[in-house]
Order: structure tokens, then sequence, then C-alpha cells
């Protein structure tokens, strides 16, 4: 994987997050893009390569964000690391799969960062905030995948790069 | 759906993709339908503000005599030290949103943000708007944490008691962020309608600024009702904001600045 759109991919989506994120609040959710592109490269990139993303965007976003520090940091790698793992040839390229792959991602990213803050904070929103948070996240995701595709080919992200 | 290859259903999501496109602009179109909507409602806020934030200032100012008056007033009459006096810097909204997707931010921004600090406020024509959480002094860039933040918690007072509100991450139609009643000292008969001030007494926000009005969540009489409180001002639809600053540290930094060098 060439690394150079992968960051820009990550820069793309995090400068997106705070420009574009309250447009897509439904209620008290919105959808978390930079997680969104971190599952997208979970399902091609090198797990390395992976972790020091999934590491650095996670550790930006702790830095400017008002939620504590560790918040994104505890939640991100250990879950795309994971998606990774699990991701097949035949699920990274099937739309569906890969929803319910990202849904579970999400609602297991969001429950730690919920459970972390609820520790730093003391408010636990509830699971029931998070599985909302994580389903609205995973069905913008099949979207935001799906446009996704139509660059990847291109930059010659396909499963057989690095999976076999 | 296609066959793409060697194991994979691919969707067909080459010529799908203009379709994901429009998938992804149907939520901040409605969004902003909705806002347009709120914008165009009588109970929405006037956004012509030029004229309100002179009366805004004008108020922050006057206040902040009064806390003068009260405070010396106090110490004449032998009481303890009450209340810090606040210096008003006026500040304009940019409305980005913060990076976690569970918070609600206003990011505001002026020309000097000396004495700013995460115990400096935001006010709108008096109401409260939120608390500062970071500050780049030097950029004159502030991040402020909305009323509508679920992890929001300020220390009110109504009548003869105290207690705490919790932000729910909800809005009202209008858009106008509510808020949570939580350890109530007493008992006490809420009256819809009625404002509710801040205590002063948490450590992070000045006494005596509105944070909004009693609502009920439901009808009167309904099974379930509680009283709820609205903040005054959808914070998205806000342009201007306030910030108090505590005089003593800009007393401080006056004095440091003063100091020769060594």
């Amino acid at each position: 994987m060439n690394p150079g759109p992968a960051l820009l991919l990550l820069l793309f989506s995090v400068v997106f997050q705070a420009t574009a994120a309250p447009l897509y609040r439904a209620g008290s959710i919105e959808p978390d893009f930079p997680f969104l592109a971190l599952v997208y490269l979970a399902f091609f990139a090198e797990p390395v390569a992976l972790l020091w993303a999934a590491v650095l965007v996670a550790a930006a976003i702790d830095c400017v964000s008002i939620d504590p520090f560790g918040t994104r940091l505890l939640a991100f790698p250990p879950v795309l690391l994971l998606l990774n793992r699990f991701r097949r040839g035949f699920v990274a390229e099937s739309a569906l799969l890969r929803c319910g792959l990202t849904i579970a991602g999400c609602v297991v990213a969001f429950t730690i960062e919920g459970a972390f803050l609820a520790w730093k904070d003391g408010r636990w929103l509830g699971l029931g905030f998070e599985v909302r948070s994580a389903l609205y996240t995973a069905l913008l995701g099949l979207a935001v995948h799906g446009v996704m595709d139509r660059g990847r080919f291109r930059l010659g992200w396909t499963r057989d790069r690095f999976f076999a | 759906m296609s066959y793409s290859g060697r194991g994979g259903w691919s969707g067909g999501r080459e010529g799908f993709g203009w379709v994901y496109v429009l998938v992804l602009l149907i939520p901040p179109l409605a969004n902003l339908m909705i806002e347009y909507r709120q914008r165009l409602s009588p109970n929405a806020a006037d956004h012509d503000d030029r004229v309100q934030t002179s009366a805004a200032i004008e108020t922050a100012t006057l206040r902040q005599k009064l806390w003068e008056a009260e405070r010396e007033l106090a110490l004449l009459r032998g009481w303890s030290q009450t209340q810090p006096r606040y210096h008003p810097v006026l500040a304009d909204v940019v409305h980005r949103g913060d990076l976690s997707p569970r918070r609600a931010v206003l990011w505001v921004r002026g020309s000097g943000f000396a004495g700013v600090d995460s115990r400096s406020v935001a006010v709108h024509r008096g109401a409260l708007l939120g608390r500062v959480r970071h500050v780049w002094p030097e950029q004159g860039i502030a991040q402020v944490q909305s009323l509508r933040d679920p992890y929001m918690r300020v220390r009110f007072r109504y009548d003869k008691a105290w207690g705490f509100l919790w932000g729910t991450g909800r809005a009202d139609a209008q858009g106008r962020p509510l808020l949570e009643i939580r350890h109530l000292s007493r008992e006490i008969a809420f009256q819809e309608g009625e404002p509710v001030y801040t205590d002063g007494e948490d450590g992070f926000f000045p006494r005596g600024i509105m944070i909004g009005s009693l609502i009920r969540s439901a009808p009167a009489g309904e099974e379930g009702a509680e009283f709820l409180v609205r903040g005054e001002f959808p914070p998205e639809q806000v342009s201007e904001a306030i910030l108090l600053v505590e005089s003593a540290r800009l007393e401080v930094e006056g004095l440091a600045g003063k100091e020769p060098a060594r």
C-alpha cells in the first residue's frame, strides 16, 4: 500500500470530522469519520502500518478534542488490529460483510471509549447510546467505504496485495 | 450484486458510486433544512447581533460592577470573601465541531485572549453558553464546551435550593440544549418558565449567570413528566460570545509583565 493516499485519506477524514460532522448529527449522535477511514485501512493495510496509523490518528484527536487523553488511544488500535485480523479477502470485498464487521468494530470501540469516559468524566451514557452511534456510523460507513472503493482499485489497494 | 473475482461479492460498487455520494448528502441536507426552519421559527434567536452585542457587553459590565459592589459591601459588613470579579472579552463564534463525535463544542476567536483559561466561561446576551476547555492565546482561539455536551455539569441555584445540571446531548425543536436536574439539595416546587442561574460555588462558573428556563419533559400531569432546564440559545445559531475572565488573573499577569527582566 502506498502510504501517501492513506495519509491523505486520514487527514481528510479528520478535517471532515471537524468541519462537517455537525451536519451529520442525528439527535444526540454523530458519526466518527476518522474511525471509518481507519476501518477501511484495516481491510487492506498491513498490520504494522495500520497500528502506526491508528496510534497517530488516535493521539492527534485526543490532543485536540476535549475528551481526556487516551480515550481513542485505548479504543482504536486493539479494535482495528482485531478487524485486520478477522477480515479475509471475501469480507473486505463484500459491502454487506464488511458493514457487519464495521458495526462490530464500532460497537466495541465506542463502548471502550464510553467506559473510559465514564471512568475519567464520571458519566456513563449507556450501552444504548454507544450501539446507536455505532449503527449510525456503520450505516454511513457503507456509503463512505463505497465512495472510497471508487479510487481504491486505481491505487492498487486490492485484497491480494498483502493478504493471501 | 456482481461477483468481483476470486471469492468476493463487490455489490457492483463501481457503478453505485454516485448513489453512495447521494446517500452521504442526505443527512447534511436534512440538517440544513431543519436549521433553516429553526431560524424561521418565531421562537428562534434573533441573529442581528450587532446592536445586541453592545447591550450584552453593557450587561456584563454592569453585572461585574454589581459583583464588585456586593463584594465591597460584604467586606464592610465583615462577611467572608464572596465572589471573584470578571472581565468581559468579546469573541466571534466559529461553528466547527469537536473531533470527538460524542462532544458538543463551540470554537471562539478574538483579537486577544490574555487571561482566558479553563476557568473562563462563555455567555451570550447574559445567558450561559458554556465553559472554556482549551485555549490557544497566541492564536486567539478557544474551545468552549457547550451546554449541549452530554458531559457538561453546572451547579445551579433556584430559590433556596441548589443542585447540578447535567448535559443530555439533546435539544428542543428550536435547537436549544436540554439539561437534566441532578443532586438537588432539597425538595422544592419548580415553576415552569422560571429562569435558573449559576450558583458560583462549583469553582468554574461565576455566580448569577442565567443558564436557562425550567420546562417539563412532558405535559403536566402525565406520568413520568419531570422538570428539565432548557438553555436560552441554540449554540449552532450564536454568532458572538463574551468570555468572562477572572480579573484577578489579569491583574496577576499584568503585574508579572511589569516586572523587570532578570
